[in-house]
């Protein structure tokens, strides 16, 4: 029996340092043929630089004849903006990478390119702070793309965010085969709202003057430089103040950066132990349980909010309020991990403490 | 014990809604209701009446009692959380849809579909501009409307919901999370109910696979895919496979769920179904009435599944020829439901026929006549003429009308039933091969055996087709049709149609079932009559086979 199958053509463009994203670009559409596009009666076709046969070294402007034939255009952009390649420098381009770009909103223009989709990989903060050359061509370019809006883009943390990006817009891109429809590119989840904590005692240190500035850009949209000006904040002469890496680490979870967040956590909580106060390990300790559970890193989440459950009981007594808070959230990490018995005798233990008697 | 410092009661209520959650993820509603109370009462003392975390403690409250059954309970809660969401957050709060999607689905659960499938709209336009074109919310509205047409027979609509809504899932979550599985099993469920059984074992399947990948094999999301395709194995007569997969989900349950509730409760009788199927009554009774104690106990002694559970004790009865005990407990049933659902439900007019079926095999056909016109009502006034409920009580009344000798009315009855079922189902499914059996025994019995034959033959080939060659349903309609040919004189035929039906239900219910002996009898008259040798041997394994107590036979004899 034959069958009619649709061939779609992806191109991926990125610089060095990202063979790992190119890999997986590989292996996720691969799969994702196999597990749903054709049985669905699609098949995409990977393309790209080191894709194609011949290996690396093939003149540019070949490459550009398979960005033309493609209808799908995937940047991925990290710390580089890339080389120049010999022939194109004469064109006016900096990069591969850019021209293999610039081609594709060509084709997007007359409509022969589906999409266009940029996928940005996080940077740290280190590097923020003090961007070379490179990274900071990388750096405006998404800000052009902020402010423009002219194409979809997204960031992402790691190679494995990386593959569940793709695996989303594959899935959207069957579903506009099916439907017809002009493709609109997936959004993907929102980030989480993980309700990040700060201490019930107000900073006593002169902090968050330095982030405010921050604050302000993320609340117009900017936010590559908001980004920016948080890693300055963070990584200035000395130790941040406790109050300034805990708004960077509720910045990086609200826009869904978790490993960096995770990073800026622990270190919140280092420096709130070097500097003996209970309350701000704590706070540290718990957000970094959220950020575990939203990684879905449920034991690393159990044994940050057991510190923190120990932590209370030792500075405040085992029948204090914020004792039964600690409980009540390891008790919810243990309903959702369907440790049901341990859960159901914490939360009795909470309740014991706030005073309501199951009974009555 | 006093609270100490520190203390808030607010927290409390923090407290005693985890709970709460966490009783309601094992099925222990009951438990949940008297906690959510009290964290009701404790935040709106806290934050006066009008306040968002009142209006989430009431919602919660409201689910309880939804999820409970008592839906004239849940109805006035949910709507309170409606108008504190709305003053509180505005008309355009994502959360807003969320209590008008609860009050849909308590609309459903009393089958009041048109006001239910309104407010899913009314849900899905505040989704929409609170969200997006595309959200994993708007997905699960798109999820409880496909499931609502799909109640009311609108197979078609409820399909394109589903897609929409497997889409947005795949899109926004991806195509390996959790929720696709969901709907790829809703999707399924449709497939099975209109007889897309290939598709609907294929997307079973995938859905298995994908909640394995994301939840881990021992999750209560996974037993639910595995219960589906339990179903699917039953429908298509794979009973021993069907018992292996219902057995896991027990396992699964019993260790993530609470081992007394309702799902739990639910599986034991779907594996009770599988034993009613097999014949084996003993083993199902056990099952249904270790159901009903646990469903009496997380539900309440009157609600909707109460009742249903009584519907499968009364089938149990009605084949072990116990009428009276079974006319009773249908009657139980049929209260009940009135009693919590109300007069027009759905669920009414089903058990309303069942009871009106038993009538007629005790000889009541005054009394089942008006049963069955009561049931037909419903069932027209909610689903139109023409939908599958109608059909099933228009083919038990052709029944009735072809016992009583009136087979000109009979007739009637099951041609129309039969269109329905072509129309709802088309010509390629079980259930139109069910009516087509019935009008052929009404031919075979008005000495029109060519007709007669035709659909036997044709009723064969849907079977076949649709449920496969093995299952025992088959065997029926093949010994019809012998008996037919040996009465035409037709005896090789007669026999090889024997043998077949034999061979089924050898494999399918074992070597010692008692209708295994039914055919055995017959199949010793067509070689008698063709003088052939061997009939003795058969007479001898069937007269085996009945002195044997049926009780004690192993049910499944592939395992």
């Amino acid at each position: 029996m034959s069958t009619q199958i649709t061939a779609y053509r992806v191109f991926i463009a990125s610089p060095g340092g990202l063979e790992g994203e190119r890999n997986a670009f590989r292996e996720v559409i691969q799969e994702y043929n196999e597990l749903d596009a054709l049985e669905r009666g699609v098949i995409f076709l990977p393309l790209g630089w080191e894709i194609m046969p011949g290996g690396v070294g093939r003149p540019q402007a070949i490459i550009n004849h398979y960005v033309r034939q493609s209808d799908y255009f995937v940047l991925a952009l990290w710390k580089r903006w890339g080389s120049a390649p010999d022939v194109a420098e004469a064109d006016g381009f900096s990069s591969a990478s850019e021209e293999e770009f610039s081609l594709a909103c060509e084709c997007h223009a007359a409509q022969s390119m589906r999409q266009i989709v940029v996928l940005f990989k996080d940077v740290d903060s280190d590097l923020l702070k003090d961007p070379g050359p490179q990274l900071q061509r990388v750096l405006d370019f998404r800000t052009s793309l902020e402010r423009e809006k002219r194409f979809f883009f997204e960031r992402f943390e790691h190679t494995a965010a990386f593959r569940k990006n793709l695996r989303r817009q594959l899935a959207q891109w069957v579903r506009d085969h099916e439907e017809g429809g002009a493709a609109a590119p997936s959004p993907g989840a929102r980030a989480p709202d993980l309700d990040i904590e700060a201490p019930a005692e107000s900073p006593d240190e002169a902090s968050s003057e330095d982030v405010r500035g921050a604050e302000q850009l993320v609340k117009e949209g900017r936010l590559v430089e908001a980004e920016q000006e948080f890693a300055r904040a963070v990584g200035g002469n000395g130790d941040p103040a406790l109050d300034t890496l805990l708004r960077y680490g509720r910045f990086l979870v609200e826009k869904g950066s978790l490993t960096h967040a995770e990073d800026t956590f622990m270190q919140l909580r280092d420096l709130a132990r070097q500097r003996d106060r209970p309350g701000w390990v704590v706070a540290s300790v718990n957000n970094l349980a959220k950020v575990y559970i939203a990684q879905g890193d449920m034991r690393s989440a159990e044994a940050s909010y057991r510190e923190a459950l120990e932590l209370r009981e030792t500075t405040l007594g085992p029948d204090h309020g914020d004792v039964a808070l600690s409980l009540n959230d390891l008790a919810q990490l243990y309903t959702s991990t369907r440790r049901l018995d341990e859960a159901e005798q914490l939360f009795k233990r909470a309740l014991e403490i706030q005073g309501v008697d199951l009974d009555s | 014990m006093t609270p100490s410092d520190g203390l808030t009661t607010i927290d409390a209520a923090a407290s005693l809604t985890n709970l709460a959650t966490l009783y309601r993820t094992q099925g222990r509603y009951r438990e949940a209701v008297p906690l959510l109370e009290r964290a009701r009462d404790i935040r709106e003392q806290a934050l006066g009446p009008m306040h968002p975390e009142v209006a989430a403690a009431v919602s919660s409250l409201g689910e309880a009692y939804f999820l409970l059954g008592r839906y004239a309970e849940a109805e006035p809660l949910l709507l309170r959380a409606r108008e504190i969401r709305e003053e509180a957050l505005g008309p355009e709060h994502p959360s807003v849809a969320e209590s008008v999607r609860s009050v849909a689905d308590v609309y459903c659960g009393l089958g009041r579909f048109d006001d239910a499938a309104g407010l899913y709209h009314e849900a899905m336009d505040i989704q929409r501009k609170a969200l997006g074109a595309e959200s994993p919310e708007m997905a699960t509205t798109l999820d409880s409307l496909a499931q609502l047409d799909s109640r009311i027979g609108e197979y078609a609509e409820a399909e394109k919901l589903l897609h929409q809504a497997l889409g947005i899932r795949q899109a926004v979550l991806g195509p390996d999370h959790a929720d696709v599985g969901g709907t790829l099993y809703n999707l399924a469920e449709l497939y099975r109910a209109t007889g897309r059984f290939s598709e609907a074992e294929h997307l079973y399947t995938k859905s298995l696979r994908i909640r394995e990948a994301a939840l881990g094999e021992e999750h209560p999301e996974v037993s639910y895919s595995l219960d589906g395709l339990a179903g699917l194995y039953s429908t298509l007569g794979r009973y021993p496979e069907a018992i292996r997969l219902h057995e896991r989900v027990l396992e699964i349950q019993q260790r993530t769920l609470e081992p007394e509730g309702k799902d739990v409760a639910t599986a034991l009788a779907n594996l009770g179904n599988e034993y009613f199927a097999l014949g084996d009554n003993k083993r199902a009774r056990g099952l249904y009435e270790r159901t009903l104690a646990i469903l009496e106990d997380v539900l309440g002694p009157t609600h909707r599944d109460v009742a249903m559970t009584l519907h499968n004790l009364a089938g149990v009865c009605f084949e072990d020829g116990d009428l009276p005990e079974a006319k009773s407990l249908y009657r139980r049933a049929a209260e009940m439901i009135e009693e919590t659902l109300g007069p027009d439900h759905l669920d009414l007019g089903w058990t309303l026929t069942s009871l009106a079926a038993v009538l007629a095999a005790t000889g009541d056909s005054d009394e089942a006549e008006p049963v069955f016109r009561r049931a037909l009502a419903i069932q027209e006034r909610v689903l139109g003429g023409d939908a599958s409920d109608v059909a099933r009580t228009l083919t038990l009344m052709a029944d009735l009308k072809v016992s009583l000798g009136d087979f000109e009315k009979a007739e009637r009855l099951y041609r129309r039933s039969l269109s329905i079922r072509e129309k709802v189902f088309g010509p390629n499914h079980p259930a139109t091969a069910d009516t087509l059996d019935g009008l052929a025994d009404l031919m075979r019995r008005t000495d029109r055996s060519k007709d007669a034959e035709a659909l036997y033959r044709q009723s064969i080939k849907v079977y076949r087709r649709t449920l496969g060659p093995e299952h025992p349903v088959l065997a029926g309609t093949l010994m019809s049709l012998a008996g037919l040919k040996r009465g035409d004189g037709d005896l090789d035929e007669a026999e090889e149609l024997y043998r077949q039906a034999l061979s089924i239900r050898e494999r399918a219910l074992g070597m010692d079932h008692p209708t295994v002996a039914a055919v055995l009898d017959d199949l010793a008259e067509v070689l008698d009559d063709q003088g052939k040798a061997g009939s003795e041997e058969l007479r001898r394994r069937a007269a085996e086979i009945r002195s044997t107590p049926s009780a004690d036979s192993d049910p499944s004899p592939q395992r």
